[in-house]
């Protein structure tokens, strides 16, 4: 689903655990796309199609999965990044991540092409669309959001959910720096922030009003 | 039927008589076999730096005449064939561990030489790998993906392995020649001893 410029968004609809995942459209040489965050090939439980779902969903908006040309991994879980493997083989696209994530990816099997960092990620030959990418960890300790100042949107991953936050338990998990990354990203203009999971919620969390109202929320009853 | 009844020890030694004996080649095999790992395992702590060099004496005086021979010899081996111009860490360690044994003129001329091709090595490796990175820049840059965020991790990059897998390939005959000639080395001044 088209949500806004050359955004698409893909919720996991799902019984079982995956991630959202986010397509910017043909913005790459010979009109390839970026995905973020592409998700199980496989749910581990239910055995849902994880990565089947993505690629139906992208052709039934016109999209090529087989035009991919960079995966962004917002960070190394395989409810996240799994499918970046078969991806890879698949299309030849590039893989990034952060460089913190990478050792741990690899047990996972996958291979990083770029390391990603905090800093300016400019997408596309000429007119490029600009992104900013901000190293939040917290969650895990490469986690990294990208925000596109030109939409306002925040891309996520797991750091923050519709009133709720990512979970701190899980091994590189820190309460202190998920809530100094929350803080952080809370002062940009925002208008979509695009969560990791839905949650019981879309994932979407849109307009500014809300946005603002989701940041108060974890303020006042989760982070402080 | 006047024989008599032999007990279950005389019945093994008949047994064990029968049997055929080792020859010395054998024997020989047999005390490499025992005694060979315990040599290489202890050139695996120092290379892993886990045994300190000036502990080495006491591992090494454990073991004495022929047995000490085989230890000693395939302690050295073991760090003769660890060098590696891409394990510069192990290769010192190496160095290390075959002077706290062997210490004279041939050994520091081997050590000079390995610095020479060292050099030369990460030299042209980093030219290469310079190289490497401009080209696969300038495929980034095409593709449309730059930035300051974005940073190659040449590690896992296909063209990368290539260059330095050819780079290496160049260089092996010089690395397998002085690992050869310090082996043949080692192993002179040791069965000396």
């Amino acid at each position: 689903m088209r949500l806004v410029g050359e955004l698409f968004a893909y919720a996991w609809s799902g019984r079982d655990n995956n991630c959202n995942s986010y397509v910017l459209a043909g913005v790459l040489k010979d009109n390839r796309h970026v995905v973020i965050d592409p998700g199980h090939v496989m749910t581990p439980a239910l055995k849902e199609p994880g990565l089947q779902r993505l690629c139906e969903e992208m052709e039934g908006d016109d999209l090529d999965p087989d035009a991919i040309g960079l995966v962004l991994l917002t960070h190394c879980h395989p409810d996240h990044s799994e499918a970046a493997t078969a991806i890879r083989e698949q299309t030849g696209a590039l893989v990034a991540l952060h460089e913190a994530e990478a050792e741990i990816y690899s047990h996972f099997g996958g291979t990083v092409d770029l390391f990603i960092g905090e800093g300016n990620l400019d997408l596309g030959t000429e007119s490029p669309l600009q992104i900013t990418v901000f190293h939040s960890p917290g969650h895990s300790p490469g986690h990294i959001t990208l925000y596109w100042p030109r939409e306002r949107v925040l891309i996520a991953g797991d750091l923050i959910f519709y009133r709720s936050t990512g979970r701190v338990d899980l091994p590189g998990g820190d309460p202190e720096a998920l809530r100094n990354s929350i803080e952080r990203l809370s002062r940009l203009e925002i208008e979509y922030v695009l969560c990791g999971h839905p949650y019981g919620h879309s994932g979407v969390i849109e307009g500014g009003d809300e946005v603002r109202r989701n940041f108060d929320f974890l303020r006042n009853h989760l982070l402080f | 039927m006047s024989g008599k009844i032999k007990s279950t020890i005389e019945l093994a030694m008949e047994k064990a008589a029968k049997l055929p004996r080792l020859t010395e080649e054998e024997i020989r095999q047999r005390r490499e076999e025992e005694y060979g790992p315990r040599g290489r395992a202890i050139a695996e702590l120092i290379l892993r730096g886990e045994l300190a060099v000036d502990r080495l004496d006491a591992e090494l005086s454990r073991y004495d005449g022929e047995q000490g021979e085989i230890v000693q010899r395939a302690f050295l081996t073991s760090l003769c064939q660890a060098m590696d111009l891409e394990d510069a860490e192990a290769t010192t360690r190496a160095f290390e561990g075959i002077r706290a044994v062997v210490r004279d003129g041939p050994l520091e001329e081997a050590s000079s030489r390995w610095s020479g091709i060292l050099r030369d090595y990460e030299e042209q490796r980093q030219q290469k790998f310079s190289m490497t990175e401009e080209a696969e820049s300038v495929l980034l840059r095409d593709l449309g993906v730059s930035g300051s965020t974005i940073r190659l991790n040449l590690q896992e990059n296909e063209r990368w392995r290539r260059e330095r897998s050819a780079l290496l390939e160049r260089f092996r005959p010089q690395v397998e020649e002085i690992k050869r000639e310090l082996s043949d080395h080692l192993r002179r001044v040791t069965s000396r001893a």
